[in-house]
């Protein structure tokens, strides 16, 4: 498995599309933050404007990250290869999905000035951060999940994209939905949506039902990963 | 070949269901346990120490009953899995003596229960089957402690406040104390056409009636003498003030009494153009004596922002627009911040203690006579002052113009912690001492002695008893504390801008009446942490620092990576 990391993490850092995203997320992250979301006209330290805006921004950045896992392996003949080395298909899959969950790290991470300029001019509360740092990391994890056995699926990246870009949008739509529709078809999508969850972690609160719900979403989209990669091997 | 892939497929897919459901029941497993980390500052979302003490002491046993249905927002799903937390904590804590119930109301008994209940619904406009419908939700409970029954309405809008609400309610409906508040404020005439109350002090006299219930005399009056029961006496907003009423209020301050004084030198009312004159309340004279001097004109605070309301008439109708204003001070708390000075709200003091962020409007300066009360034996704290960046200003004139305007403010002008709060504790003597109380007959000696601090006089002498009232004290044991706004507690202000001021005053006044439990729980609001105002040229490099620097810089590992990989191959 770090067999696999390993090469993944090289192959990200000799090409531009680490820097590309790592790039145009910061940047308009801040954008949004200090532009769009007026931060020196309510003057107030905190950071809900930026976490508020993360779920939108993944049904983007997640499926450009995992678009291309699978498909392109396809696409340039290489997947019969890997599937034919003796390593386990969850150990390859896993490999994969830690590499590009690295990859949301790093674009995460370079959203870190927004925090650290806030907090420099006023008393941020740290905790809401670390929580939504926390949040967006677990449903950026549960996205990739998902976005990388889409891309199993396909030999085309843009369709993976576009797929796991669907599927994403359905996932984070589910909360707002279930806050308008209401009643039990509101209560139903309420309780599987990820934004709920992730809201939740956003206060500063770090509930354990909440990382089983995104460990859980993770665990099974990587096993149906798994799958789709074991049966490729009987093909 | 191709059966043994099939058999293959079949079983991928039933151990996928077979995963699915079993990671579905792992959590409706986990979604009964509690285990949670609190990572905000000021531990928001735990029980506090005052709300442990308050359920541990339950002598008889109390339940909660929670009807929670159809609860549409997007925060809906948020709170309730916070209120199904805290109220397990809570359960714990109470070992026994707290049930709390879940009232399902999908079934029968459950609707039935809601409507003996007495619970309010509130109606909302829902999409169901491609209409829209008027659908009934619920988001309410109900504390019962024997025949007694307290309802928490409103559970989603709340937020952090649903322990505070709680834990009120549960301490309301167990103490034993015989506190008693006294309010002095104006009365609010009678509406005759009914509806809302009129008048500017309804909001803490609700809050405190909600708080206190019978313990509350409201619009008391000072035309006599305080009633011997009464052990805090809160006066809001007194405006000329008898001489009669001040003796009143300091003879009960002389008895030992501990009294809350709310000025109100400039009262500007929302949307109404400011006052040119301060007013007078009728105990400026005594406060000098007493050694506070209530200075005249204005305080302003530069380090301060707040959203100043103002009406904009246009040709569809009259607009309310917010705009930024950096006169108000609004009280922060330095010493969180590690500087350890007289600024802001003090942190000392256990009333005070945690908030932050607290809004005055054109609160007066206050001038304390050191010597004076040194000499005196008596104590004097501030409570709450100005920033670093605290001014006066003389001139009425204008206050409603916005910052834009106040640039000729220079660092001259700008001073360090101007006192707007302050408590005093400790012996007093009479301001009329050695004259003839308000009301009496002056005879000679005392006509002889009159204006003089009486220096010969002994210490707690008693004068002719005043007719139908307690005995006359020339000296006493007192506690006073003073702030000079009552806007703070204007039911127009508290309307727009929150009532952050109102659970300010609510904890002093439970903090002289002793009564400490709920202290810390008020000042656990998400505090609104306003950042220090920022000029436009910074505010700019700050903006484009982070749009364009850190970007830059992640553009510039990529060029070092890309030169390194050449280089190295």
């Amino acid at each position: 498995m770090l067999s696999v990391y390993r090469k993944e993490m090289r192959s990200y850092l000799v090409g531009p599309i680490p820097y590309v995203l790592a790039i145009i997320f910061s940047a308009y992250m801040a954008w949004w933050f200090f532009f769009l979301g007026d931060f020196f006209l309510y003057r107030e330290a905190r950071m809900e404007n930026f976490f508020g805006v993360l779920p939108w921004v993944f049904i983007f950045l997640v499926p450009a990250i995992s678009m291309r896992l699978w498909s392109e392996e396809a696409r340039g003949g290489t997947l019969e290869v890997l599937l034919t080395l003796p390593v386990k298909s969850w150990k390859i899959v896993l490999g994969k999905f830690l590499a590009a969950w690295t990859l949301l790290l790093f674009c995460l991470v370079a959203t870190l000035a927004i925090p650290i300029t806030v907090s420099n001019l006023g008393d941020l509360d740290w905790g809401p951060v670390i929580g939504g740092y926390l949040g967006a990391l677990l449903l950026g994890g549960a996205l990739l999940a998902m976005g990388v056995w889409v891309s199993a699926l396909t030999a085309h990246q843009i369709v993976a994209f576009l797929v796991a870009g669907v599927f994403s949008f359905v996932l984070v739509v589910l909360g707002f939905v279930a806050a308008r529709v209401g009643g039990d078809l509101g209560t139903a999508c309420a309780q599987i949506s990820v934004a709920s969850r992730y809201d939740s972690l956003g206060r500063g609160v770090v509930d354990l039902r909440d990382i089983l719900y995104f460990v859980s979403f993770m665990g099974f989209f990587l096993y149906l990963n798994a799958v789709t990669v074991e049966n490729g091997r009987y093909r | 070949m191709l059966s043994r892939s099939r058999t293959i497929l079949s079983l991928s897919r039933l151990s996928a269901l077979l995963l699915l459901v079993v990671l579905v029941l792992l959590n409706v497993a986990a979604a009964r346990t509690s285990s949670r980390v609190d990572l905000t500052e000021d531990g928001l979302y735990t029980l506090t120490d005052a709300s442990k003490r308050v359920l541990s002491s339950l002598e008889d046993p109390a339940s909660i009953r929670v009807f929670w249905h159809n609860v549409p927002g997007e925060q809906a799903e948020t709170q309730r899995r916070y209120i199904e937390s805290l109220l397990r904590e809570m359960k714990a804590v109470a070992e026994g003596q707290l049930g709390v119930r879940w009232v399902d109301l999908e079934k029968e008994d459950g609707k039935q229960e809601v409507e003996d209940a007495g619970v309010q619904p509130y109606e909302y406009q829902a999409r169901k089957e491609g209409e829209i419908r008027t659908t009934k939700g619920y988001s309410s409970l109900l504390i019962e402690i024997g025949d007694e029954k307290e309802p928490v309405e409103q559970l989603l809008q709340i937020g952090p406040r649903f322990e505070y609400e709680v834990i009120s309610r549960l301490q309301r409906m167990t103490r034993t104390d015989d506190v008693v508040i006294a309010l002095v404020a104006e009365r609010p005439p009678t509406n005759p056409f009914g509806g809302a109350p009129t008048g500017r002090f309804n909001a803490i006299e609700h809050l405190l009636r909600e708080h206190l219930g019978a313990g509350l005399r409201s619009h008391l009056s000072l035309d006599d003498p305080v009633p011997p029961d009464v052990d805090v006496l809160l006066v809001v907003g007194p405006m000329d003030s008898e001489e009669q009423q001040v003796y009143h209020f300091e003879q009960f301050l002389l008895r030992g009494g501990k009294a809350f004084v709310l000025l109100d030198p400039v009262h500007a009312p929302l949307f109404q153009a400011p006052p040119t004159q301060a007013e007078s309340s009728g105990f400026e004279e005594w406060l000098a004596h007493l050694g506070l001097t209530v200075e005249s004109g204005v305080v302003g605070d530069f380090r301060s922002f707040q959203m100043r309301p103002r009406q904009i008439r246009t040709r569809i109708g009259t607009l309310v627009e917010r705009i930024n204003y950096y006169y108000w001070p609004l009280l922060r708390s330095f010493q969180r911040e590690g500087e350890e000075d007289r600024r802001g709200v003090n942190q000392d003091n256990p009333a005070t203690r945690g908030f932050d962020q607290v809004p005055l409007f054109w609160p007066a300066a206050l001038s304390i006579d050191e010597a004076r009360h040194a000499a005196a034996g008596r104590e004097v704290t501030v409570l709450a002052a100005t920033s670093g960046a605290g001014y006066r200003r003389q001139d009425l004139i204008g206050l409603d113009h916005a910052d834009e305007d106040n640039r000729h403010l220079t660092e001259e002008d700008l001073e360090s912690a101007i006192p707007l709060m302050v408590h005093v504790e400790g012996p007093m003597v009479s301001f009329w001492k050695g004259r003839p109380a308000p009301g009496e007959e002056e005879t000679g000696d005392e006509a002889e002695d009159a204006g003089e601090e009486a220096p010969g006089s002994d210490e707690g002498d008693e004068e002719p008893v005043e007719e139908d009232g307690p005995p006359r004290l020339d000296e006493g044991q007192g506690l006073l504390v003073v702030l000079t706004d009552a806007e703070i507690v204007d039911d127009g202000m508290t309307r727009v801008i929150g009532r952050a001021g109102i659970d300010f005053i609510l904890n002093i006044v439970d903090w002289l009446s002793g009564s400490e439990d709920l202290l810390t729980l008020r000042a656990r609001e998400p505090a609104s942490r306003t950042i220090d105002k920022v000029e436009p040229e910074e505010q700019s490099l700050l903006k484009w620092l982070n749009v364009l620097g850190v970007p830059l810089l992640v553009l510039l590992a990529g060029i070092v990576v890309f030169i390194v990989r050449r280089y190295q191959s």
